[in-house]
């Protein structure tokens, strides 16, 4: 094997900053995805059918589907439409649309683990609806649905490399390209798959140390 | 603007997509089935008494669980050509997919195993089981009814992430997809014709697997 002399301090650099746009793409993802999810998820609970019909409908077509489809549909499709946007905005726009389907099934599930007799107790104080759901549904659904949304949000941080398909040049397509000029794939891959470990494995220990203790603490305090 | 969608001008193709179909469903199907018998061995010995084996198992599911399928194949394919090992792009999906689902069904079977409780193994062991014996007629088939569902979960997931296998060429029905728009320019309605054959095949796959539960003896 020969030592990578090709690959210059600029490269991995090149790298970095690829890891740099992948976070970015994920936490705004992240950010409208919740809000998507947040929208989405309550709706799945509603008993009105008008409501809650095209809810389910977004979260199962968006799980039943290829992100990599979703993300052409977007990013090539559009445009046909003549609907144009910067290849960031592609990227950003499918993985949060993504992220919403999956966010919402989790808010949906921590929305229904709250206990009826919770509502009941709640509107007998005499809240009304808006001060029923913030005080006391969500406190207490927000413990069940924080720790898998972080866990997906690990998860995006992998599926994010998608987008280097569509050419958004992030960590994976930054990679990519420097293999295009250097002819080192294992070693620019390898060094990618380690960027995107270091962050993802961080994240679940991040998780398991501290976000798991204490929302097990919190559920047990109460 | 001027697009005007004509659907017609897909169907010749689409003998080909299905084709492409095909292949997806089966470098999914072989990799879910090595990949799962794969996961219950690391499983087995990630809780087993040998640090070795446990060290061993845990970083094996460390590495894939936390790296992109995307930068797996990309490495196995592309990568292990710098070592001068070129290989083809259907095994080379295939052996990226195998190891990557392998990881994920570790955990689940971990879960699952764990969650049997400790007293069925003893049970077994003390009316004279070997350990063996006890893990397959005792503990497998109660893990088996936990960790049905999230198998099936993960291979759908499998399935839909398969996709990423047309970057190395692997003609399945994305790759299949690409080439069909680059023909007819009829870029959305291929688009979404393809959507259409993959949603229906998760779609069968999840009504069929709760079907299989719901009809399965209780306990």
């Amino acid at each position: 094997m020969q030592i990578d002399t090709m690959i210059h301090i600029g490269d991995w650099l090149f790298l970095l900053e690829g890891a740099g746009v992948t976070i970015a793409l994920c936490l705004q993802a992240m950010f409208f995805g919740i809000l998507i999810g947040l929208i989405v998820g309550v709706a799945r609970t509603a008993k009105t059918r008008v409501i809650e019909l095209p809810a389910t409908a977004y979260i199962t077509i968006i799980r039943g589907t290829p992100l990599l489809m979703q993300l052409f549909i977007i990013y090539y499709c559009l445009p046909l439409f003549g609907i144009n946007m910067p290849k960031f905005l592609s990227a950003a726009l499918g993985l949060s649309f993504y992220t919403g389907a999956y966010v919402g099934e989790i808010i949906k599930a921590g929305l229904q683990s709250v206990d009826v007799g919770q509502r009941e107790a709640a509107r007998s104080l005499g809240m009304v609806p808006w001060q029923e759901f913030r005080y006391v549904v969500l406190p207490q659904a927000l413990r069940v649905i924080i720790p898998p949304t972080f866990g997906f949000l690990i998860a995006l941080v992998k599926d994010s490399s998608l987008v280097s398909i569509i050419g958004y040049v992030e960590l994976t397509r930054a990679s990519k390209l420097v293999v295009a000029r250097t002819f080192r794939p294992f070693t620019l891959y390898l060094a990618a798959a380690v960027l995107y470990f270091v962050l993802c494995y961080g994240l679940s220990r991040f998780d398991v140390k501290y976000l798991r203790k204490k929302f097990s603490a919190s559920l047990t305090g109460t | 603007m001027g697009y005007t969608i004509h659907f017609t001008e897909v169907f010749p193709y689409l003998p080909l997509l299905l084709k492409g179909l095909l292949l997806s469903v089966a470098i999914t199907v072989v990799s879910t089935l090595i990949g799962t018998l794969a996961g219950l061995f690391s499983a087995l010995a990630s809780l087993s008494h040998y640090l070795i084996a446990r060290k061993t198992a845990n970083t094996y599911v460390e590495i894939f669980r936390n790296t992109p399928l995307l930068v797996q194949m990309y490495l196995i394919y592309f990568g292990l050509g710098q070592f001068g090992v070129q290989i083809n792009p259907i095994p080379a999906a295939i052996i990226a997919m195998t190891l990557n689902t392998g990881a994920y069904t570790t955990v689940i079977f971990q879960a699952g195993i764990q969650a049997v409780d400790v007293g069925q193994k003893e049970g077994g062991l003390v009316l004279g089981m070997t350990y063996p014996q006890t893990f397959r007629h005792v503990i497998l088939p109660q893990a088996f009814r936990i960790i049905f569902p999230p198998l099936v979960n993960q291979a759908i997931s499998l399935f839909l992430f398969s996709a990423v296998a047309s970057t190395i060429t692997v003609p399945e029905l994305t790759h299949q997809a690409m080439f069909v728009d680059s023909v007819t320019w009829r870029t959305f309605e291929v688009f979404i014709v393809t959507t259409c054959l993959y949603f229906a095949c998760t779609f069968l796959v999840s009504i069929l697997s709760d079907l299989y539960e719901r009809t399965r003896p209780a306990r």
